[in-house]
């Protein structure tokens, strides 16, 4: 080997949707995670950020293109057509070059296990399977029927039902459990293979369903007493060790997530806000959907912090001209600005920005005018028709633009670099291919 | 020169380049316009008489319009026809249930079988840059290995319009030669030049046809475009953000009950 030619580039990534650096750091301090703190020694772990708007669609659909949205074109898990009917983008409406394709077109071997924004599959020469929004696990969801038929062998599931999470908290833990091991138990299966793999992405949806349902469960917080959130982490521990050893080292494993997560205290209703402050009027029937908005409405929400200005041009029921557009954005953002929670005093807007500090792209004109990026606490919602404009809901933990993590083996100094899950994306791609 | 002249010459360039450089050259055809598009060119390249053969894969699923347009312009423009067609598989009843399956028997062996069978060492293929993405790294001249993969980074350079057409042990070499044509240039040149394509492309109670393959697998989008005019002026006004499918069906149903139940909407 002379100066590292023939060297591998091979990298083993997990992606653990919504983990935290600071709670990566948590687990590490009090030995919950013995295997991420072996690694984190002998590799380095960071804080990284998320993306605007800070939800999985978006923040993995950069990191598959290392792209920012207005270049791939989707700004969150649903966007409105310019007759306000609702859409949920996939794959399909991904307007770059995903990493999937960049691999197989170099004729790299990969697996890429459920990572979001990935239906319909590929069909691709790679071990690949679709995750979050995949609605079955069927061929639509797999890059060929092998994939289906190692999958199926597996027991493997895409996603837990979260609706579960609210009716009953038991049966929803037991889920969790079984659609985590089966996900685990697939994934070592592939690695101990003699498949050489150049990437084996594995991404784990099952952390942020846990932080966003059983966030105040944690130890050493109300309702923490039940442990069920600390034993989740210290079975991943548990796989993470496994991982090591099927690899054979840690130098080329990456972890990464894709947005933080902190303690949700108050749905805040935008487009509840909206109305109130006279920009947005809908009739009182939740069956229509955003079609219910009425003539003359100025701007409405989209989760998470979007908002869109109803412009002449741009929307079918728009009414704002290009002279009043200007004015009205300030105004409206001005007003955003001053938003407190009337007990506690507190500030609900951390970032209000225009569209074009945050964007840039050919797809620029699809995104939203205005972006909010709260304080921790505020979890910014848009239910048509919310009564008011602080609610309490299900879940008890949110997404986080800061303190998204990344950890990566001593053999992958190159990605160390990485700002933003974009960055770590785009890296990895630099690397294998 | 107009626009849609320094197209054509460029594609004729590309296709008597081809002619002079390979030995068994044949033009792979699927009656769609593009490729008819293609096979026009070439007439026009070679003065009315193709030199060559074109190849038909016919999977057995193709719409009944599309078999009669091609019986009609082998007839009207003296083609040399080679059908592509995998028998066994269909004897053994291989049918579009088993989608992916279906599509490497019926249309990826089909191939491979006709070029082992004629021995092709180039072919004459429709594909456009802009249809997708990963189209972008293509060349004009882009080798393929026996397993048909196709190596990216290892490809001949293209610099100046010196097209090399051999590359190392490759089984045969695909040649674009409309790599540089828009979909909304090929509804022009076709307008301009007068020339029929499948009656499947224009509007019939409400809907019609952007692309063709099997009556199975293809689904008509709604438009009210019944001439290559309406066809322009519809391309010229279509948003390409709209390919979001919308939010009826079953399945959205149900994952808006997920996104729901995760506070997403």
């Amino acid at each position: 080997m002379i100066f590292g030619f023939g060297k591998s580039k091979r990298v083993i990534g997990i992606g653990l949707d919504g983990f935290p650096y600071s709670l990566a750091e948590q687990m590490i301090d009090e030995d919950v995670m013995p295997n991420l703190r072996r690694l984190a020694v002998q590799g380095e772990m960071k804080r990284i950020k998320s993306v605007f708007p800070t939800v999985s669609g978006v923040a993995w659909s950069s990191f598959l293109t290392g792209r920012n949205p207005a270049e791939f074109g989707v700004f969150g898990f649903v966007e409105l057509t310019r007759d306000l009917e609702l859409t949920i983008p996939n794959y399909t409406d991904l307007k770059c070059e995903t990493l999937w394709e960049r691999l197989d077109d170099a004729g790299k071997r990969f697996a890429a296990l459920s990572v979001p924004m990935t239906y319909p599959a590929p069909k691709l020469n790679g071990f690949l399977v679709s995750g979050f929004l995949a609605p079955e696990l069927d061929e639509r969801a797999v890059s060929n029927p092998d994939v289906l038929n190692t999958l199926r062998e597996h027991s493997y599931e895409i996603d837990i039902d979260p609706g579960v999470a609210v009716e009953s908290p038991e049966q929803f833990k037991e889920d969790l459990d079984r659609v985590s091991k089966a996900r685990q138990e697939t994934a070592l299966a592939l690695l101990e293979e003699d498949e050489e793999w150049d990437l084996f992405f594995l991404h784990v949806m099952d952390t942020d369903r846990l932080n966003h349902f059983l966030w105040k469960g944690r130890r050493g917080t109300e309702g923490g007493e039940d442990g069920y959130f600390w034993d989740f982490y210290s079975r991943l521990d548990g796989f993470l060790g496994r991982v090591i050893q099927a690899v054979g080292g840690e130098s080329e494993i990456l972890i990464c997530s894709d947005h933080g997560f902190c303690e949700l205290k108050w749905e805040v209703q935008l487009n509840r806000w909206l109305k109130n402050q006279g920009y947005l009027d809908y009739e009182n029937a939740p069956a229509q959907g955003y079609k219910a908005i009425k003539p003359g409405s100025r701007a409405v929400s989209l989760v998470p912090g979007r908002i869109h200005i109803l412009r002449e041009d741009r929307w079918d029921a728009g009414c704002v001209s290009d002279k009043e557009y200007g004015p009205l954005r300030k105004e409206i953002m001005d007003k955003l600005r001053g938003i407190r929670h009337p007990e506690s005093g507190e500030v609900v807007c951390r970032q209000v920005m225009k569209k074009e500090e945050v964007f840039s792209g050919p797809h620029a004109d699809a995104a939203p005018d205005i972006i909010v990026d709260p304080c921790d606490g505020y979890d910014l919602k848009a239910r048509l028709g919310a009564g008011h404009l602080f609610e309490k809901g299900p879940r008890s933990g949110m997404h986080t633009y800061e303190d998204a993590m990344l950890l990566t083996g001593s053999g992958l100094r190159a990605i160390q670099k990485a700002q933003n899950i974009t960055d770590v994306g785009r890296l990895i791609a630099k690397r294998v291919l | 020169m107009d626009h849609l002249s320094e197209l054509e010459n460029k594609s004729i360039y590309i296709l008597r380049e081809s002619y002079n450089q390979f030995d068994n050259l044949a033009a792979l055809w699927s009656v769609g316009k593009d490729s008819t598009t293609l096979v026009w060119l070439c007439m026009k390249a070679f003065f009315g008489e193709i030199p060559f053969p074109v190849v038909y894969i016919d999977t057995g699923y193709h719409f009944q319009e599309m078999y009669d347009f091609r019986d009609m312009a082998v007839q009207k423009w003296g083609l040399e026809l080679i059908l592509a067609r995998n028998d066994r598989a269909l004897e053994d009843g291989m049918g579009p249930e088993s989608k992916l399956a279906c599509c490497t028997a019926l249309k990826t062996q089909a191939l491979k079988d006709c070029i082992a069978e004629h021995g092709f060492d180039a072919l004459l293929l429709g594909i456009r840059r802009d249809e997708h993405g990963i189209r972008a790294k293509e060349r004009v001249f882009s080798p393929r290995d026996q397993q048909f993969q196709w190596d990216y980074e290892n490809q001949p350079p293209e610099l100046w319009d010196q097209y090399s057409a051999r590359a190392d042990e490759e089984t045969h070499v695909r040649v674009h030669p409309l790599l540089h044509w828009r979909e909304v240039d090929i509804w022009r040149y076709i307008q301009r030049e007068n020339l029929e394509v499948s009656e499947l492309y224009f509007a019939r109670d409400g809907k019609r046809y952007r692309s063709l393959g099997c009556a199975s697998c293809c689904a008509p989008v709604p438009s009210e475009a019944a001439t290559v005019g309406d066809i322009l002026a519809e391309l010229e006004t279509t948003s390409t953000s709209e390919r979001a499918g919308r939010a009826q069906d079953k399945e959205d149903a149900y994952t808006m009950q997920k996104l729901r139940a995760l506070g997403y909407m």
